[in-house]
């Protein structure tokens, strides 16, 4: 065995320029598909933290009818109770009791169809950090003689109001009946989603209670956990508790972000496997060329008799020692490419265009050290199994014929 | 030049199997890349042909200011001026839908919601939609007709039936009231879950009625003749139009957010695609630098017959072109008709992606597209590819040494 | 004296597309140990296929080839590969050695695959180069060697195991006078000192001079068999 190690070593270094070539296309490739997969996990990581840390929430209490007909009559029973319960709870970091329901908000000569969220300016920040997402004005804090309103920038735009201006809003009160209340824009915030800046506003649910008519209603629950791998767990155990209540957590509420992560380690692992693919074809290539060059020394192996099984393994041997050597390089450069990106940073180009979407325009990549070793077992399995054929080609050879083959 | 061209063939085949596993590795980019571009650019076309037949259209004649500002404030008014201009390009458009749509309450006698009230024209709206063929429940209106069609998440939420009367109320044109009570005559299924949770229909006279808009349009939806022209006719449009009071917007312009996420997805798809084609380059590299060291030998013979260098340069030139093309025309070749099948027979999706996708509206289906620019930009690139390996044996060929390191100048071997 | 090769009735037939060629044509010969034979004949004579047959390289058509009381001629190729392994040893005409090992990796190379240990190996290994004059190349490259020299290392990796003979194939084709007269000398002597079998195939005449036993196939037949005894 360590013969043929060393054999397979010296072999590699017999064709330098050719082994160093296929060795960079593995580094390279290596690279390439680490800073792919890096970048992929670095963008559904923001649009996770987009989406569910900064909108939705990891979990979502709410009545069952509330779901099809968001309105306030539709309130949690004992929401107050509730959520203060959730707050003691050892797994839940933080509970947002809130009264949300649809309305129209309309100003001197339009209007628009919004979600009405009511909320405590104080829990809500700690559960969406809503204050950070202020652009203009500032958070709902001011008693003023008006109640104060936050919208989103492009409701703003869209309704051409500023800080400072006045607006109705129309929605039905605990009994159904519709009600208009004028507010101030106190602030106007900015999230990646258009959808969503259009159509929430928020105010302060001590306002709003008051004006339905019932100073304890909550109609949503929103609940960030301690430890968000454990979103199912935590949501069955809520669900046991409030049974009444209808809970879901971030992956039913948002199915399309919940299917694309979840098949996010898959992509990520065909990005590679697409990358080693062809590598495999070069390395195929490459050990075909030396098995071809070395077709009478094989013989001569052959011919004293070395087993074909032996002669065999030498060729897997060789490439999988090719692979490696590439490999181990390549993933240790990757490695620390990530590390210093992670650091400085990726811009991507035509950012602009996406940070005007509130996307941000720099992604930090980074990447499990698991992932490093999946990686290298996925390259060996393909290494050895563009080794066969050349392998084979080096067994079929027969002795007495390449000993003579000039 | 036949025979630098006819030389670079037939070395190529005289190691056939390197050749064929070199230009297999250049088809396998090609077909992979075909491919995948193929598969997501399908997805973005069906997402754009379905939000442009559904909601925006090719082209949009609005108010100047209405795009700023969607208010009914800014309907247009679509007069004698707009229809000879219409007319005047009656070669190149198909049909025009015409839209006055604007946010209202609705309210049952027990539950108030907003909706959008979109005034249409059924026959045209029809043409461009296909709507009726949504409808669950009832008939579709007919034009003038003062009955409603409510999208089916909205009825449900209002828990209403056809006959039932709905009270609307909205802000109409220049701050009047608007305020009118609508029989339902029909249910329709929207799909997307924002949509149909939201929608009104009545016919476009109703709707200028209600929000005393006579005459006026918040938009005007222009269908091409033919698609492709869709720029071309806008911009003639635009060069006609008073453009003080009307402005003419694309839907490359609407759906401006959209087009900029997808391209921001097809960079990473890009981004993965040059990192296989430079590996693909090196092993390509490696084959040529094989086939170089292979043929010192030869290369003294022939500079001793008297060949010159700038010749056999061409001929190991076209040898790499002569590989990375083929391969290129062979992927092509063969990507064709797979993803020419897979067009006809988009591969199907199962599970909860699949749920996922139907919610909204969609086939559970990975669409293809056969766009002919997935199959050219792939040429392109290898067609670059193929030049810069090519020069490496250029250069090689150039320095090469006649006599070597050894004084013999031509040391040919028996026997080969 | 003991026999070391016998064949009966050896022929191998190859099928061209014009008529089958009969390269060995019923050829019954024996090699009785400590014999030093050359194999002469034009090219097309068969020797190479007659080598082939009774190295184990090649199956005849018919016939047998028994080597030490075993028939090889049925055996099946992975008993055949450690059979060549342990009873025959190869000197080819050129591409001899494994390039990447040195002189002593290669002659410890055949031991190794027959799992001998590696105390041994190592000192046999250095006992065979001193043998065939080479103690002072012992970790050289083969292409660090001249091409005598590493004859010489095959020889010594082809004794290394102590097969029953040797089977050499033009062994000094390539080789100038001085290294051919060299390998001769060292392989005679160990024929002599070590009683072990050589069989030559060769058209070189100072291989011939030096064979005790000559013989000459003509088209896949024994036309002459000719013993020197006298031969030093």
């Amino acid at each position: 065995m360590k013969t043929l190690i060393k054999i397979s070593w010296r072999n590699i270094w017999r064709n330098r320029t050719r082994s160093i070539i296929i060795i960079t296309a593995i580094i390279l490739g290596l690279m390439g598909g680490v800073f792919g997969a890096a970048m992929r996990l670095a963008l559904e990581k923001q649009q996770f933290e987009d989406t569910v840390e900064t909108q939705i929430s990891h979990i979502q209490i709410h009545h069952p009818e509330f779901i099809a007909n968001p309105e306030a009559r539709f309130h949690i029973p004992d929401g107050t109770k509730i959520s203060s319960d959730l707050n003691k709870r050892d797994d839940i970091k933080v509970a947002s009791p809130r009264i949300v329901f649809d309305g129209m908000v309309a100003t001197a000569n339009m209007n628009a169809g919004v979600r009405i969220k009511g909320i405590d300016p104080e829990i809500e920040n700690r559960t969406t950090g809503l204050e950070g997402l202020i652009e203009e004005g500032s958070y709902l804090i001011e008693d003023g003689r008006i109640p104060s309103i936050l919208i989103g920038n492009r409701l703003a735009e869209n309704l051409n109001v500023a800080v400072g201006s006045r607006m109705v809003l129309t929605f039905q009160d605990i009994h159904g009946e519709v009600i208009n209340a004028s507010f101030r824009v106190e602030g106007i915030y900015s999230l990646p989603s258009r959808a969503f800046e259009e159509r929430t506003v928020f105010v302060k649910g001590t306002d709003i209670n008051e004006i339905i008519g019932d100073t304890e209603a909550v109609t949503e629950i929103a609940v960030v956990i301690n430890n968000p791998d454990d979103y199912r767990s935590v949501t069955s155990k809520i669900q046991e508790s409030y049974p009444d209540a209808k809970v879901r957590h971030w992956g039913d509420l948002q199915p399309s972000l919940y299917y694309s992560l979840e098949v996010l380690d898959e992509a990520l692992i065909w990005i590679l496997i697409i990358v080693i693919m062809a590598v495999s074809f070069g390395l195929l290539n490459t050990i075909l060329m030396s098995i071809l060059e070395r077709a009478r020394e094989l013989g001569m192996l052959l011919a004293i008799g070395m087993k074909r099984s032996k002669v065999f393994f030498m060729i897997v041997l060789e490439t999988t020692i090719i692979s490696l050597f590439g490999g181990v390089i390549g993933l240790t450069m990757a490695y620390g490419m990530i590390r210093i990106l992670n650091k400085t940073g990726v811009p991507i180009p035509g950012g602009d265009g996406l940070s005007e979407l509130g996307y941000s325009s720099v992604l930090y990549p980074s990447l499990e050290t698991a992932f490093y070793f999946e990686i290298v077992v996925v390259l060996v399995v393909f290494a050895i199994l563009a080794s066969i054929y050349p392998a084979w080609k080096a067994i079929r050879l027969q002795p007495a014929e390449a000993v003579r083959q000039e | 030049m036949k025979l630098i061209l006819t030389l670079a063939w037939r070395n190529l085949w005289r190691n056939k199997r390197r050749t064929l596993i070199t230009i297999s590795s250049v088809m396998f980019a090609v077909i992979l890349a075909v491919f995948i571009f193929s598969m997501e650019q399908g997805s973005y076309e069906r997402m754009i042909d379905t939000t442009v037949k559904y909601s925006t259209g090719y082209i949009q004649i609005q108010d100047i200011l209405y795009d700023d500002e969607p208010s009914m404030d800014y309907a247009m008014l679509f007069d004698d001026d707009i229809k000879e201009l219409l007319e005047e390009f009656k070669e190149e458009i198909d049909y025009y839908v015409p839209r006055l749509q604007s946010f209202a309450l609705v309210a049952t006698d027990e539950i108030t919601r907003g909706s959008m009230v979109i005034g249409i024209d059924p026959v045209l709206e029809d043409k461009m939609s296909e709507l009726s063929d949504d409808m669950v429940e009832g008939e579709f209106i007919a034009s003038g007709d003062d009955g409603i069609v409510v999208a089916e998440g909205l009825a449900g939420i209002l828990n209403i039936k056809i006959g039932d009367t709905l009270v609307l109320l909205g802000q109409g044109f220049h701050g009047a009231t608007a305020s009118g009570l609508y029989p339902v005559k029909g249910i329709v299924d929207l799909r997307l879950p924002d949509l149909n949770n939201n929608s009104i229909y009545m016919s476009l006279e109703t709707a200028q009625w209600f929000f005393a808009a006579e005459n006026r349009l918040t938009a005007l939806i222009i269908m091409p003749e033919n698609p492709s022209q869709t720029n071309q006719l806008a911009e003639g449009l635009n060069s006609k139009i008073d453009s003080e009071w009307y402005n003419v917007l694309t839907w490359e312009e609407m759906l401006s957010d959209l087009l900029t996420l997808m391209q921001f997805d097809m960079a990473g798809t890009w981004v993965l695609m040059m990192i296989l084609y430079i590996v693909i380059t090196f092993g390509l590299f490696g084959t040529i630098l094989t086939m170089m060291i292979e043929r010192r030998q030869e290369f003294r013979l022939l500079f001793s017959l008297g060949l010159k260098r700038i010749k056999l340069a061409a001929v190991c030139f076209f040898e790499s072109v002569f590989i990375t093309f083929t391969g290129a025309i062979a992927g092509m070749l063969l990507a064709f008709p797979v993803v020419l099948y897979f067009f006809y027979n988009p591969i199907p999706l199962t599970g909860g992606m699949a749920e996922t996708i139907i919610d909204y509206g969609f086939e559970p289906v990975l669409p293809f597209s056969m766009t002919p620019s997935i199959f050219y930009t792939q040429a392109i690139i290898v067609f670059l590819i193929s030049f810069v390996v090519g020069l490496f044996p250029v250069y090689k060929v150039f320095k090469f040494k006649i006599v070597d390191n050894k004084g013999k100048s031509l040391k040919r071997k028996r026997n080969s | 004296m003991k026999t070391v090769i016998e064949t009966k009735d050896l022929t191998k037939i190859y099928n061209s597309s014009v008529a089958p060629v009969k390269a060995v044509n019923k050829v019954s010969l024996d090699f009785v140990e400590g014999e030093f034979t050359a194999i002469v004949g034009p090219s097309g004579s068969g020797k190479n296929t007659f080598l082939n047959l009774i190295g184990g390289l090649d199956k005849p058509t018919e016939g047998q080839v028994i080597i030490d009381d075993t028939d090889i001629s049925g055996m099946k190729e992975s008993k055949l590969f450690d059979f060549r392994l342990k009873n025959i040893g190869f000197v080819f005409q050129s591409y001899n050695l494994i390039p990447v090992l040195t002189a002593k990796e290669n002659v410890s190379f055949i031991m190794l695959l027959q799992k001998e240990s590696k105390a041994k190996m190592e000192k046999r290994a250095v006992e065979m180069l001193e043998q065939v004059g080479l103690s002072e190349k012992l970790n050289s490259r083969p292409g660090q060697l001249s091409g005598g020299q590493q004859q010489r290392v095959a020889v010594a990796r082809a004794l290394a195991s102590k097969p029953k003979f040797v089977l050499a194939d033009e062994p000094t084709a390539n080789l100038d006078t001085e290294s051919a007269f060299n390998l001769l000398d060292i392989m005679s002597r160990l024929n002599k000192e070590e009683n072990i079998t050589l069989i030559f195939s060769t058209h070189d005449q100072r291989v011939i001079d030096r064979a005790r036993r000559v013989i000459t196939l003509v088209d896949g037949a024994v036309s002459k068999d000719e013993k020197f005894e006298s031969r030093k």
